[in-house]
């Protein structure tokens, strides 16, 4: 048991395991960037008052809402080289998560754009704005500090979905530990070192998405019922994530 | 006599309910006109068809000797000429008083941003409210968010003001210094257009009262020959209701 310890203790601390989880973060990171930029483009086009252009959002939300996000990563990397598109591991990983983020974010980003009243929108344009300068000006700040909790869940989410890239052989926390024990059969020891650093980097992001609410609350905007950590640790919030 | 507004025949129907029926009004340059009537009378849509946030259903509207009516996408470049106030004030929830002020000028106009702000502490001071350029609509009392609001339209230095209900939303003690404002702004030559249930703003600030009913101006006359005797009995009973 003393060597399994040490063992895991040992896995912790080597370059290997620190780099995959620096891959983790940094797959889920840029990940949640492009989601959030496809999901405000999906959740602005959802506002326009032509139709077509709305049919396509909900015909993109309905693609990959409808399919399994394991399936539209394997889907990428597996089909886009035989249109003679061949994506490093990373940015094809990149890629289907952001692509699958954005269609979900979009409803968390639509939700903030309705959270801004009516008034607002009309006493932007008496003041004489354009329909654009309305949304750049007034709606979106306004709406982004409305989502800016349940991005952060998104990103704790995306941390733990990231794991799904491992099979398009991006060498992220979770290939490391498969590919360290499958060397020496010391699953309990390499998962386990796998699992330490997964509950560090969520738990770390909700002490800040807690810290961060609490700032926006403290600035005095409509600050939504309180959510302890404890509640936030056992995935109270975790909805989005849980559902692909 | 000329005019800066002059309406005709303003037809307006939502679906099926006709709002306005055949609405003909008028403001000459530097005229107070006060706008009184039951609700439901349609005020409050006829303000909002003569600066284009409603398209009218038929009718005509000359403004500065411009028909504007049809202005379709130009309908902006019309609003940044008419200030409006709005029952609720509308600040923008994000931004300081002084920013709010300043974002029209400035995103609009293309106002140099430091010459804006100048501007807008000097209309800060205008409204009485020198000392709060770096407080948040949430942080100011309704009647100082008002008196923001009005500033916030007359940065873009409007020929004529538009006035929806501005104190009807308002703490009996603080109506008093808005109407203050607005007061003075008319004594100073601007014109106006008022919807208000004040009669104490209409007797003492009034150039001209109209009095509209299910969706007709019913009557009209000066401010001091409006508050006599001789007014048709609807009205009567209109202003009999308002003073109890």
């Amino acid at each position: 048991m003393a060597g399994s310890f040490h063992l895991i203790v040992a896995y912790v601390l080597s370059a290997s395991f620190f780099e995959g989880a620096l891959m983790t973060l940094s797959i889920s990171l840029a990940s949640l960037l492009g989601g959030m930029v496809v999901g405000l483009l999906l959740a602005v086009l959802q506002e326009v008052p032509w139709a077509p252009v709305r049919a396509a959002a909900v015909a993109y939300l309905w693609l990959f809402r409808g399919t399994p996000v394991l399936f539209q990563l394997i889907f990428l990397f597996n089909v886009l080289p035989s249109f003679g598109i061949v994506l490093p591991g990373f940015t094809c990983a990149v890629l289907a998560l952001a692509l699958n983020e954005g269609a979900y974010m979009a409803e968390i980003m639509r939700s903030g754009i309705h959270a801004v009243g009516r008034g607002q929108r009309l006493a932007a344009r008496a003041l004489g704005m354009t329909d654009w300068q309305v949304m750049r000006c007034v709606v979106l700040p306004q709406a982004l500090r409305i989502v800016i909790p349940p991005i952060g869940n998104q990103f704790i989410g995306m941390l733990k979905l990231s794991a799904l890239v491992s099979v398009i052989a991006v060498n992220d926390l979770l290939l490391v530990a498969n590919q360290t024990a499958s060397a020496n059969f010391r699953y309990l020891e390499a998962l386990s070192a796998a699992g330490i650093y997964y509950l560090a980097m969520t738990t770390l992001l909700m002490i800040g998405q807690s810290v961060l609410e609490r700032a926006l609350r403290r600035r005095g905007r409509r600050g939504e019922g309180h959510i302890r950590l404890s509640q936030r640790l056992l995935g109270v919030m975790m909805g989005a994530g849980s559902v692909r | 006599m000329t005019h800066l507004l002059r309406a005709t025949a303003i037809w307006k129907s939502f679906g099926a309910t006709k709002v306005l029926r055949g609405v003909d009004l008028s403001v000459a340059r530097g005229e107070c006109l006060v706008l009184l009537g039951p609700s439901g009378s349609g005020k409050s849509t006829l303000l909002r068809c003569l600066n284009l946030l409603e398209p009218i259903s038929s009718g005509a509207i000359l403004f500065d000797g411009e028909d504007i009516a049809a202005a379709g996408r130009k309908a902006s470049l019309v609003r940044q000429r008419i200030g409006m106030v709005f029952q609720n004030f509308e600040l923008f929830q994000h931004l300081s008083a002084l920013e709010n002020i300043a974002l029209a000028p400035i995103r609009v106009k293309g106002e140099n941003p430091q010459r804006a702000r100048e501007h807008a502490r000097h209309l800060l001071a205008k409204v009485h409210l020198p000392d709060k350029p770096d407080a948040y609509p949430d942080e100011l009392s309704g009647g100082q968010q008002q008196r923001v609001a009005i500033a916030r339209a007359l940065a873009m230095e409007p020929t004529l003001m538009l006035y929806d209900e501005p104190t009807s939303a308002l703490d009996p003690e603080t109506v008093g210094e808005v109407l203050q404002v607005m007061q003075e702004l008319a004594e100073e030559g601007m014109t106006s257009i008022v919807v208000t249930h004040e009669m104490r703003f209409a007797r003492r600030a009034a150039d001209r009262v109209v009095f509209m009913d299910g969706g007709r101006v019913e009557h009209e006359a000066s401010g001091r020959d409006f508050f006599c005797d001789t007014v048709p009995d609807r009205v009567a009973r209109f202003l009999g209701r308002m003073e109890q």
